[in-house]
């Protein structure tokens, strides 16, 4: 049997523009391929193992567990709708190309669906890096009719704000980078806040790369609307409250006087991704449409209720 | 047919009314709007939906571009054409097995639609899917049900046909006949509105100008005791605030007025502000006149509910991605009178006539269909149009 | 409008206005023997009250004029399909109870009473204040500090007294009358308080000649130090506050703003914008625009409801103040706490510019406490929630600039306390 964790990061590395929950959900088809199952339960044990194994084995797991879930949920649905299961799987199997062009016909959507968010004039903040955003700005700056600066932050943890502002500098957009501790320096010059989603949360409220939660607080404290571009196959469905909620976020450790060596930042350790909650996000951009964070919710509900 | 020039004037006419203020309210022109709708669709004969559609958008288009800052005159055409799109879901030959088993299959959650697979998919997924609205693509039933049921019946037109396109007629006409009443029975709109009111309440309206708001106090009136605090709405509705205020009094109800400036200082008593909206909007604001807004920041301070009433026909799936665009700017001249001519000519002098309240701004939006709060009101949206009718023409306002 | 039909407070409130009127006729002849401005002022005040008479005459007449309204009144009703009143007496009563008295707490302007030993100035300029043809804080009390001037150089000391003693006795009666034209200001309570300290404390010895010298010059002296190189030094603080390509928004028509905005435009040359904020009855915006234009300054002139359309703009947001109350609050013209909000909504600075003789030791929580109205013979407006004040909140306030520095408007009470002696 191939190994799920395995061949989930070979999918990320083959392709720069899977996102992970595209990814896990390609793995975990992979794995249905090999399957040979007897019964559609033995089928569906098999794979909730898979995306268990998967979601314990790499860090930072909330995005691919959206993923994972999504996969899963509809295969029972499916399986449990229709007496014919296997043909279900064998549909699955043809069409795994499918889904991957599909998700990026859902970022296509988001871009022209959140066209209109960049005006005239606009100075929009950025945090951290986001394909979505990335296409969206790529596509505002290429219509001609919106001149348009971007600040993008340095998000110095995973460190991907000068790879990102080199690519918006490529498409011709005049970027500004700032690092992680002036976001309060530009807030009141900016007019709007851009960010990606690793994960949406049943709220509404956004797990991103790490600093989004200070720089929507602070949009919030400048009233300055946020707003999130996400694909809808990153709703996923959980609930933090707090950004210690986010499983996989360690305690951060005190210097103590037993070991008496000098400071040192190790970045590697530190959490890649912290939790916004919802009532600092103005709108969420997604391929369903412009929704409100309980807009999210509503969706996550038909999915899993009825 | 014979109807057809007939038909034309009449469009005309409104055209004219609408440019020339004639036909002005959000109420008026929403009845005009679905009228001017029943003489359009029974003064032809339709061969399919799509026609049907297809016409009626390219008439939505010239009555927004006419008068862009009416909004009800989109909302009654784009709840029109969705009427439409689910009459023809009803009336669309029933497709074959595999749209059948789709439909069984197909989620209701429209995350699934990723993963949605069927043998539709396999053919439509590549030819429409890119350029197709995303929602079409991923809630496949609707869209896929639509459309075949669509384009067959507009290319060859037999007995039948004909026969169903009379039934299709008739049912649309019903369907805005039905809206109409919808627009002019206010009674669910204040009956949900009056629950929301208790005895010894003191409101505040800083919305004078609005015949809703007035019929409303006064219909609540009569079932409680309260006491109604009108802002003056300086300059361009202080006849109408001094009106509404000698209404509510004949009427036995307590109420005063007060000048603008005065909303801050007046908040700390007040137990509710009540708003009438113009249109509400897709992320759960509204526009309102002029005023208002300050009204509802000073309630903000003070976390004083500020309620919106507003009827269904206001709900307008318009997002304000640029609020300024929304705002009909008025005439200058009423905030200074040509007593002080020598200021006019010196001075730039703005007179915005209406006000944008965001969402975060209101408590409740009432509709009517009950009470809803702003951050739900994308999903009253969603039920009232189709996703396809956002925007009928490129420049209407909000439109990208 | 709504007072058409007189409540019954009303009526007493004009009795109490007769009562007033007919003492202070009785006064005026007693005191024939003016100079001529004191000549002149007496025909106004005699004039004003044939007028005030005359609107009593109709008031007394009020129940002939109420049959008429409220016939007119159920005819109107009649017409707007609500029930018809069945008798006039219904009518009445139900005026009465439609009415509401947002501001219950709060005195309504009186006719100005006169006494036997007044002084012309201080009558006439009672009545300018009533009209508000002399407004706003420190010039109100820039022109009582003039006006009592005056009364110190025409004072006589009766033979049988001090001149300390009896003048202190004398200002009292003065200052009497300056308040019921209009309650006193907190600036010019602040001015009366210190010139009763001085009177008091002048020595038994000196002569009425050099007392009075004494008093004339250090009323110059308070004068100009504590409004004029007060206003002064605070213009060229707050001028250093705007930029070029400011945009700065102002509401009403406070003196020092406007001497902020003139001194930055033409002395400094700094390029900038202004909105000015209007509100009725009032319009002062008019006034400050014109100062304004005179200068060159562009103008944007907007109603206080325009507000959120232009606020996108706006770098600043200057205000002066009518007082500071001691819990940090400004108290100032109608309107200016909404404008405060709604600026400190969008992080625009909110900079007060407000000498500190305008600091009170009251504190205040809202409007309804400490107001005034506007009186109503400034325009034909008939209605009882015309305040003149309203509070903001010290959280909106980013800046209080004074003569003694830039503070934040929780330390209003310090420099009460550290101040005292001078304030």
């Amino acid at each position: 049997m191939i190994d799920i964790k395995e061949t989930y990061l070979g999918f990320l590395e083959r392709d720069n523009q899977l996102t992970k929950p595209v990814a896990a959900i390609q793995a975990l088809l992979a794995l249905l391929c090999e399957l040979q199952p007897n019964t559609s339960a033995e089928m569906i044990d098999i794979l909730q193992d898979a995306a268990n194994t998967l979601k314990s084995s790499v860090s930072n797991s909330i995005s691919l567990s959206a993923g994972c879930d999504l996969f899963l949920r509809f295969l029972t649905k499916n399986i449990n709708a229709s007496k014919d299961w296997d043909a279900c799987r064998r549909n699955l199997v043809q069409n795994g190309n499918l889904f991957a062009s599909r998700a990026l016909d859902a970022r296509s959507n988001i871009a022209r669906i959140g066209l209109p968010f960049v005006r005239d004039h606009d100075t929009i903040l950025v945090h951290g890096r986001s394909r979505a955003v990335i296409q969206l700005l790529q596509d505002a700056a290429m219509s001609n009719s919106v001149r348009f600066r971007v600040y993008i932050t340095e998000a110095r943890v995973c460190n991907e704000g000068v790879y990102m502002a080199n690519i918006l500098k490529k498409s011709g957009i005049p970027v500004c980078v700032v690092p992680d501790c002036s976001v309060g320096y530009v807030i009141d010059h900016t007019d709007k806040v851009f960010i990606g989603a690793e994960g949406v949360a049943e709220s509404g409220g956004v797990i991103n790369q790490i600093g989004s939660y200070q720089v929507a607080m602070l949009a919030k404290a400048a009233n300055k609307p946020v707003y999130v571009f996400a694909e809808s196959h990153k709703f996923v469905r959980m609930f933090p409250v707090s950004p210690s909620d986010l499983p996989g976020n360690e305690k951060l450790e005190f210097t103590s006087p037993v070991h008496p060596e000098s400071i040192e930042m190790n970045l590697e350790a530190w959490p890649q991704v912290d939790f916004t909650p919802h009532q600092y996000i103005t709108a969420l951009v997604t391929d369903l449409g412009v929704l409100t964070p309980s807009g999210v919710s509503e969706e996550l509900i038909k999915m899993w209720f009825d | 047919m014979s109807s057809k020039g007939d038909i034309n004037t009449q469009i005309s006419l409104f055209l004219t009314q609408l440019k020339r203020r004639q036909i002005s309210g959000a109420k008026e022109v929403a009845l005009a709007t679905a009228n001017l709708l029943i003489r359009f669709i029974s003064s032809r004969r339709w061969v399919s939906t799509t026609a049907m559609i297809e016409q009626i958008r390219i008439l939505g288009a010239k009555l927004v571009d006419a008068q862009p800052y009416e909004l009800t005159c989109g909302n009654v055409i784009k709840r029109v054409l969705k009427n439409i799109r689910t009459i023809n879901e009803a009336f669309a030959p029933k497709g074959n097995k595999d749209t059948d088993l789709e439909e069984d299959l197909n989620p209701s959650s429209s995350m699934l639609g990723l993963l949605s697979v069927s043998d539709s998919m396999n053919t439509s997924g590549d030819g429409d899917s890119s350029n197709n609205s995303s929602m079409a693509n991923l809630t496949k039933h609707k869209s896929n049900e639509a459309e075949p049921g669509l384009t067959p019946s507009g290319y060859y037109v037999s007995e039948e046909v004909r026969a169903k396109a009379r039934d299709l007629r008739n049912a649309v006409i019903d369907e805005i006949q039905s809206l109409i009443d919808e627009i002019q029975n206010d009674d669910p709109l204040f009956k949900a509105g009056i629950d929301m009111i208790t005895d010894s309440d003191l409101l505040l309206t800083p919305c004078p100008s609005s015949k809703t708001m007035v019929d409303f106090l006064l219909k609540a009136a009569a079932k409680r005791n309260f006491t109604v605090i009108v802002t003056e709405s300086y300059p361009n509705n202080v006849e109408k605030a001094k009106k509404m205020v000698q209404q509510l009094k004949n009427a036995g109800v307590k109420s005063t007025l007060i000048p603008d400036a005065a909303v801050f200082a007046v908040m700390a008593k007040v137990s509710k502000v009540v708003i009438s909206a113009r249109a509400v909007l897709a992320n759960g604001g509204c526009i309102a006149s002029s005023g208002v807004a300050m009204a509802c920041h000073a309630a903000k301070q003070f976390t004083k509910p500020v309620l919106s009433i507003a009827g269904s026909y206001k709900l307008s799936p318009i997002y304000p991605f640029d609020v300024e665009s929304l705002i009909e700017v008025g005439n200058s001249s009423k905030v200074i009178d040509f007593s002080d001519a020598e200021l006019m000519d010196k001075l730039e002098v703005i007179n915005p006539l209406y006000d944008y309240i965001s969402p975060e701004l209101i408590d409740i939006v009432i509709s009517s269909d009950g009470g809803a709060s702003p951050n739900f009101v994308y999903r009253l949206i969603l039920d009232n149009y189709s996703e396809h009718d956002q925007h009928l023409s490129s420049v209407e306002i909000g439109a990208a | 409008m709504t007072q058409q039909l007189s409540g019954k407070e009303l009526k007493e409130l004009k009795k109490k206005q007769k009562q007033a009127q007919r003492q202070a006729r009785k006064n005026q002849a007693g005191n024939q023997a003016g100079n001529q401005a004191g000549n002149q002022n007496s025909n106004q005040n005699s004039n004003q009250n044939s007028n005030q008479n005359s609107n009593q005459n109709s008031n007394q007449n009020s129940n002939s004029n109420s049959n008429a309204n409220s016939n007119s009144n159920s005819a109107s009703s009649a017409g707007n399909g609500s029930s018809a009143p069945t008798s006039r007496d219904y009518a009445e009563t139900r005026a009465q109870m439609t009415q509401v008295n947002l501001f219950a707490g709060i005195e309504p302007p009186k006719a100005i009473m006169s006494k036997l030993q007044v002084h012309s100035s201080i009558l006439h300029l009672a009545l300018q204040m009533q009209s508000c043809r002399i407004i706003g804080s420190a010039s109100r009390c820039k022109a009582m500090m003039l006006a009592f001037q005056q009364v110190v150089r025409d004072y006589d000391t009766p033979s049988n007294g001090s001149f300390s003693r009896s003048f202190a006795s004398h200002l009292s009666q003065q200052i009497e009358v300056l308040k019921s034209g209009r309650g006193l200001s907190v600036s010019m309570g602040n001015a009366i308080r210190w010139l009763k300290q001085e009177t008091s404390g002048l020595s038994m010895d000196i002569s009425d000649e050099s007392a009075k010298e004494y008093l004339v010059e250090t009323i110059s002296d308070f004068i100009r130090d504590r409004l004029d190189v007060a206003d002064r030094i605070i213009v060229d603080t707050a001028s250093n506050h705007l930029q070029e390509g400011d945009v700065v928004l102002i509401y009403g028509s406070s003196k020092v703003v406007l001497n902020t905005l003139i001194h930055a435009y033409t002395v400094q040359k700094k390029k900038f914008r202004v909105v000015i904020a209007d509100s009725p009855p009032l319009f002062e915006g008019k006034k400050a625009a014109r100062k304004l234009m005179n200068v060159g300054i562009p103008v944007t002139y907007i109603l206080i409801s325009a507000l959120p359309y232009v606020i996108k703009g706006i770098t600043t947001f200057m205000v002066g103040a009518h007082a500071m109350v001691s819990n940090g609050n400004l108290y100032s013209r109608v309107g200016t706490s909404m404008v405060a909000v709604m600026a400190a909504a969008r992080s625009i600075p909110v900079l007060v510019l407000c000498e500190t003789i305008k600091f009170s030791d009251r504190v205040q929580l809202d409007a309804f406490s400490v107001n005034e109205f506007i009186p109503q013979s400034t325009k034909g407006n008939k209605d009882e929630n015309l305040i003149f004040f309203d509070l903001t909140d010290q959280k909106f306030i980013s800046k209080v600039i004074t003569e003694v520095g830039a503070l934040p408007a929780s330390s209003v009470p310090v420099i009460l306390r550290e101040y005292k002696q001078f304030l």
